[in-house]
């Protein structure tokens, strides 16, 4: 098994390439096509290895390392592990079902978009697996120049000045990181010895109080722009309106989860320290998210508006779930990233094909449910899981990270640090009726009502099958999560012992700043003898 | 597949077959598979009912983990003991009759299928509900049946203030469930386990501190509050009312509604050691019985002249549940649940006879049009007003020597019952005569197409008025068991699960007998002022009404709950439209987008005009940094 | 002050004067000739420490340095041609175009 998978990543990279290449130079009209064989050939790696992973096995199973920059320890390290297998599926899913979605939409005939698309993939797929920090990074980045070409080319009547925001305002949040990258490879070369990115190694560095400082800092104002939480989600509803649909639903279902993603891959392991004492203000501001967005997106008119805003608001329970440092959230936040990314995509999708059946009016639509049975039945299914009914996805993902968040408040109380905590997660519970509130008023705008008589065209079966695995799979998670979380388990629980060996003796003042100026000089005097 | 697990199985196949395929299956086979599949799921329920009520063991059946980490462990799994058994009887029982009726009461519906895959996805989660073994469980249903009621109450859903109604009960539900959870969460932080034995087991032997016992005890009332219609979150259930009038009957009086007292028995281990929470339960019952009860006297359609009364009837279980006197809760559960169904179907029936009038104001003189269903009316009516021998006497009785004579009650308390008890007989008499009796005020047009129901309609009704007026001989009150030299095999059936309490105080028969007298005193003269004030003269009830002046205005608006409310709802509309749309957004865009780009260009231009064009002065220019460069460097060796 | 610190010294004074003269002065011919004085300066400096430290890189760099200053000068020549063309004055406050 391990021989054919580890095979199966090592096919996956190079595909990419070879279809960049024949979609972007040979003018045959079959790349659409192409495009979407090569989509699905993805997908059916990824499903295999997620159904072969078994999260017990460690990160080593599954992967690909091979040397790249050797001498600065700078490796094509890519494995898959129960942190980004859920990703790696996600990804998959999503870009088939978007082309499907988005295939007779005049975008999707040209080669550039589809090469932009599997670029996308590309460098999702990179960011999610790359077990190397630097690599870890280019692909962080390198996800970024599809993303604004798409938006840029394909969008809507201010796609300039929404490209632009997004793109310098997450370049912006990650110019620190960059600094944090090399920081942490400065740090390793002097620990060790040796210039090292792996992830492995970062992990296993002793880092002392002000370098774990600058990592959190410089990791959550990358992801915090990226996921976006509050403040930082300016650029969203922008970005969200006026990319091409299927940029949005690729945005918002996977972009984001970028962002959720550096912070449990980065900041929790690196600055374990950091990352405890500063999670209260980290719940904070989730909660303010949770709640901020999902009052927005109470009386927005505008759906894709909505969506956006209510994205704003899920992402705000997966950083809560992260900063909860407990088994179960971190499996739910785990589930929220798939499960947001399945229905926020959905939804994305149902509003494009709204869009593109009858243009800009689609946003005064109303009474789907009575002219198009079938898409007002999966739409309802997409705002049912985002309210989290039970038996979605939805459900399964918020269930847990309340929970866990709910035990961790109890517990920090109870050992007398505050009811911060406790105090949040139960104003983030009230955002389950303000989801209620906002997703169903949605509802009842657009689905029900009287006809107005517009035409539109129900689901054509080809938008229906595409829609079938988002559907399968949140009602996967919903009824049986069960084997799903045992793929995460080691992850998840290697995770909570990095954050939780340090959480109770908090060092804040005496012992950290020692290490600091050990660290210093440790600093100075490799310094000095390199330079000699 | 075991027995138990197709219970709750066989409705969710009954949802998916007619949900995806029911468009295009003739009407007839998908009357049949929407009421055959429950039928079976009563047929087994029976089944297993006699299993349990001949050995007494309960039926537990792991189906899978649903999910599991360290420390946290949750599985789907059923569990059918007695207490299960009297809920998934009523409701599989009930749930078919009503399935019947409906094949009736919706033929001429344009979406026939859609209507009975939402009432199979009804009673799935309804099952769930019932069935569950755990927290989780219960919840997954709990949430479930919220849905389903949402999607009912808005089956039609052209019309927008329909959908606004199915939107509004929902999302007072999801206030209640948000309670719930947090209840759910605390409970495992203490029993760590959201197994309902576990957690029964866990409390009995060990308590956290009083406070933390009536916290939770609270939450849990305001979810079950939520669900069950009670003050102050009973404001959706008015409005349910623009269902189909069935759905009325099974989700908004039978069944769902109910949901609250099963979940109050159900953690009755939890209860039973939070005093405060018990006390807050029987007061807010009573409280709730008796405000819905008023509001009930002064509506004018039939159909919410009903919904406060189940709201009231549901208060008087609340009441039972906080005195500890659980299984007599349960007890009028199970008997208002026929007679509640027998009066909205019955009102269903007059509705469809009327082509959808539901004031009653334009009925009357209709009990010679349509006598059958007058029938089954009155006698469910006499039921819920505590007349004997009919069902609702029984189980009503019980609750006021409750109230009375438990350790927890108090005169006050019985008191506001039988005053409540007065008023619930005078409404439904009200109802009766404005609706069967009195001058017809029918529209002529309308007059000549009333007719009965289609048999299927009558059928049920005849099935269960027949029950209410049976069904509360299986649980005699201690009085009449020793007169009569019987037992009550509806109490002794679940006491394995929720004991006998609130049985100890009733040896004083001689109290009992004459509060029961009084009570039965209460309903007649109801009853009679009802027949003076709206059969044999009309004015006093209009004098009446002046009379009360204010205290009428407030009770008919519902005592100001629905504007409270809306003034709440229109905050956060305020707050997200006007405060953070119009003001914290743009301040936010402003701060962290254009701020920043200002900066830059306001940088830039300070920079730029260093940039003459003279040749010279970029000489100048790079002789500047080069010297500083230099000095630097020097500097620094 | 040995012959070195003397010839390093003058080469500097040489170099200063060149550049003063390309800040300050205004005509096109006269700033021309300040860079050259201010080439010949660093090829002085560059012999200086060729012959101290007795080694060739220096002489070497000189003829490199001045095959270069020819071709410069032979193009600088034609772009002071072109612009005294365009603009009929050698003065180069005439000539203030070149903003990016």
């Amino acid at each position: 098994m391990s021989d054919s998978a580890t095979v199966r990543v090592q096919r996956t990279m190079p595909g990419f390439g070879a279809l960049l290449w024949s979609s972007v130079f040979k003018s045959s009209g079959l790349h659409r096509i192409g495009a979407m064989l090569l989509m699905l050939s993805i997908l059916a790696l990824s499903a295999g290895i997620f159904l072969n992973f078994d999260g017990t096995a460690g990160p080593s199973l599954m992967e690909i390392n091979i040397p790249w920059i050797d001498s600065l320890g700078i490796n094509f390290h890519l494995a898959v592990d129960g942190l980004n297998v859920y990703l790696l599926l996600l990804t998959a899913i999503l870009f088939p079902v978007v082309l499907a979605c988005s295939w007779s939409a005049a975008p999707s005939r040209s080669r550039i978009f589809l090469a932009l698309m599997l670029l996308l993939e590309l460098g999702l797929i990179g960011t999610f697996l790359s077990q190397n920090l630097m690599l870890f990074f280019i692909f962080w980045e390198a996800v970024l120049i599809p993303m604004f070409i798409m938006i840029l080319v394909y969008g809507g009547e201010r796609a300039r000045e929404a490209a632009m925001t997004f793109f310098l305002y997450t370049l912006a949040g990650s110019v620190l990181l960059l600094a944090a990258v090399i920081l942490l490879g400065v740090e390793s070369l002097h620990q060790t010895g040796q210039w090292s990115f792996e992830f492995s190694t970062l992990y296993g560095l002793q880092l002392g109080w002000g370098t774990q400082l600058f990592v959190f800092i410089a990791v959550v104002l990358a992801c915090a722009i990226k996921c976006p939480i509050f403040p930082f989600h300016s650029w969203l509803p922008l970005a969200y309106c006026e990319a091409p649909f299927a940029g949005t639903a690729l945005m918002a279902g996977a972009l984001s989860k970028m962002g959720a993603f550096g912070l449990l891959k980065l900041a929790l392991p690196l600055a374990p320290q950091v990352s405890a004492v500063m999670a209260p203000a980290m719940v904070l501001l989730a909660v303010v998210s949770i709640l901020y967005g999902a009052v927005l997106a109470l009386r927005q008119d505008d759906f894709k508006r909505l969506v956006a805003y209510s994205s704003l608001s899920h992402m705000g329970y997966i950083v809560l779930g992260i900063f909860s440092f407990q088994q179960t959230a971190l499996h739910g936040s785990l589930f929220q990233m798939l499960s947001h990314g399945l229905s926020v995509a959905g939804l994305f999708l149902m509003l494009g094909l709204l869009e593109q059946r009858v243009g800009a009016s689609y946003r005064n639509l109303t009474a789907l449910a009575g002219q198009a049975p079938r898409l007002a039945v999966v739409l309802m299914l997409f705002i049912l899981t985002s309210v989290a009914l039970p038996l979605t996805s939805g459900f399964t993902s918020e269930f847990l990270i309340l929970f866990g968040a709910f035990q961790h408040g109890m517990a920090t109380w109870q050992a007398g640090s505050g009811t911060l905590p406790l105090i949040a997660t139960v104003i983030a519970c009230s955002g389950m009726v303000l989801g209620a509130g906002y997703m169903l008023r949605f509802a009842r705008v657009i689905l029900f009502g009287k006809g107005s008589g517009l035409g539109i065209h129900d689901l054509k079966p080809r938008e229906a099958v595409a829609f079938l695995p988002l559907l399968l799979l949140i009602v996967w998670v919903g009824v049986w999560p069960a084997p799903i979380m045992a793929k995460a388990q080691a992850a998840v629980t290697q995770l909570t012992a990095q954050v939780t060996d340090f959480k109770h003796p908090i060092p804040l003042l005496a012992s950290p700043l020692k290490v600091e100026e050990k660290v210093e000089e440790n600093v100075m005097n490799n310094g000095g003898a390199n330079g000699r | 597949m075991n027995q138990l697990t197709l219970i709750p199985i066989l409705p969710l196949i009954g949802f998916l077959v007619n949900g995806l395929l029911g468009s295009r299956l003739p009407r007839w086979l998908v009357s049949v598979v929407a009421c055959g599949l429950p039928a079976l799921s009563f047929a087994l329920t029976l089944s297993l009912f006699m299993g349990i009520a001949s050995n007494g063991t309960p039926v537990i059946e792991n189906l899978f983990t649903w999910g599991s980490t360290t420390g946290f462990q949750v599985d789907a799994a059923l569990y059918f003991d007695q207490m299960a058994a009297v809920m998934c009887l009523v409701v599989t029982g009930v749930g078919t009759l009503i399935h019947i009726y409906s094949v009736g009461y919706m033929s001429h519906d344009r979406s026939f299928s859609r209507y009975f895959a939402y009432l199979n996805l009804f009673l799935f989660f309804m099952l769930m509900l019932v069935l569950g073994k755990n927290i989780l469980m219960l919840f997954a249903g709990w949430e479930g049946v919220g849905i389903a009621s949402y999607l009912l109450i808005g089956f039609w859903f052209e019309d927008p203030d329909k959908t606004a109604a199915g939107l509004k009960a929902f999302v007072v539900n999801r206030v209640g469930d948000t309670a719930f959870i947090i209840a759910a969460f605390l409970i495992f932080h203490f029993a760590g386990t959201l197994d309902f034995q576990g957690i029964n087991a866990f409390f009995s032997a060990s308590q956290p501190s009083l406070l933390m016992m009536n916290v939770i005890g609270i939450l849990l009332l305001i979810g079950a509050c939520g669900k069950s219609a009670q003050i102050p979150l009973h404001v959706w259930l008015p409005d349910a009312m623009a269902g189909p009038t069935p759905v009325s009957a099974l989700i908004h009086a039978a069944t769902m509604v109910t949901a609250g007292v099963y979940l109050l028995s159900r953690l009755s281990g939890v209860f039973l050691h939070a005093p405060g929470a018990m006390a807050v339960v029987a007061w807010g019952g009573a409280l709730t019985a008796f405000l819905g009860a008023t509001m009930g006297l002064t509506q004018y359609n039939l159909k919410k002249v009903l919904a406060y009364s189940t709201m009231s009837q549901i208060g008087f279980m609340f009441m039972a549940c906080g005195l500890g006197a659980f299984q007599v809760a349960f007890f009028h559960l199970y008997t208002h649940a026929f007679f509640k169904a027998c009066l909205f179907l019955g009102a269903g029936a007059v509705i469809h006879a009327l082509h959808g009038e539901e004031d009653m104001r334009n009925m009357g003189a209709l009990a010679k049009k349509i006598p059958f269903s007058f029938a089954t009316f009155l006698l469910a009516s006499l039921a819920l007003c505590g007349v004997p021998p009919f069902a609702g006497f029984f189980s009503k009785d019980e609750i006021l020597w409750s109230a009375w004579s438990s350790p927890n009650g108090s005169p006050v308390l019985w008191l506001v019952g039988t005053v409540t008890s007065f008023m619930t007989a005078f409404y439904m008499f009200r109802a009766i005569f404005l609706t069967f009796f009195g001058p017809c005020n029918v529209p002529e047009k309308v007059k000549k197409g009333i007719h009965e129901g289609p048999p299927s309609m009558s059928i049920v009704l005849g099935v269960l008025a027949f029950f209410s007026l049976v069904a509360g001989f299986v649980g005699l009150p201690g009085f009449w068991r020793e007169l009569l030299g019987v037992s009550a095999p509806f109490y002794d059936f679940l006491a394995p699960v929720l004991g006998h309490a609130g049985e100890g105080a009733a040896a004083d028969h001689h109290a009992e007998f004459i509060l029961m007298v009084i009570a039965v005193l209460a309903a007649l003269s109801g009853i009679f002022l009802a027949w003076l004030f709206y059969s044999r003269n009309r004015d006093w009830a209009v004098k009446a009404k002046e009379i009360a002046g204010h205290a009428h205005g407030l009770a008919s608006r519902g005592y100001y709950f629905d504007p409270l409310y809306g003034r709440l709802v229109a905050a956060f509309d305020w707050v997200s439209e006007s405060l953070l749309a119009r003001r914290v957004e743009p301040a936010i865009n402003n701060a962290i987008i254009e701020k920043p780009a200002d900066g830059v260009s306001r940088t830039a231009s300070i920079f730029s005009r260093l940039q003459t064009g003279n040749v010279q002065g970029y000489v100048l220019y790079v002789l500047v940094g080069l010297a500083l460069i230099l000095w630097w460097g020097v500097a620094h060796v | 002050m040995d012959r070195y610190q003397f010839l390093i010294a003058l080469s500097g004074l040489i170099f200063s004067m060149g550049l003063l003269g390309v800040v300050i002065r205004r005509n096109l011919l006269v700033v021309m000739m300040c860079l050259e004085i201010m080439l010949n300066a660093v090829v002085l400096s560059f012999v200086t420490f060729a012959v101290r430290s007795q080694t060739l890189h220096g002489v070497a760099m000189t003829f490199f340095i001045y095959v270069a200053a020819s071709c410069e000068i032979a193009l600088a020549m034609a772009i002071v041609v072109l612009l005294v063309k365009r603009r009929g004055t050698l003065d180069l406050s005439a000539h203030q175009e070149l903003k990016g």
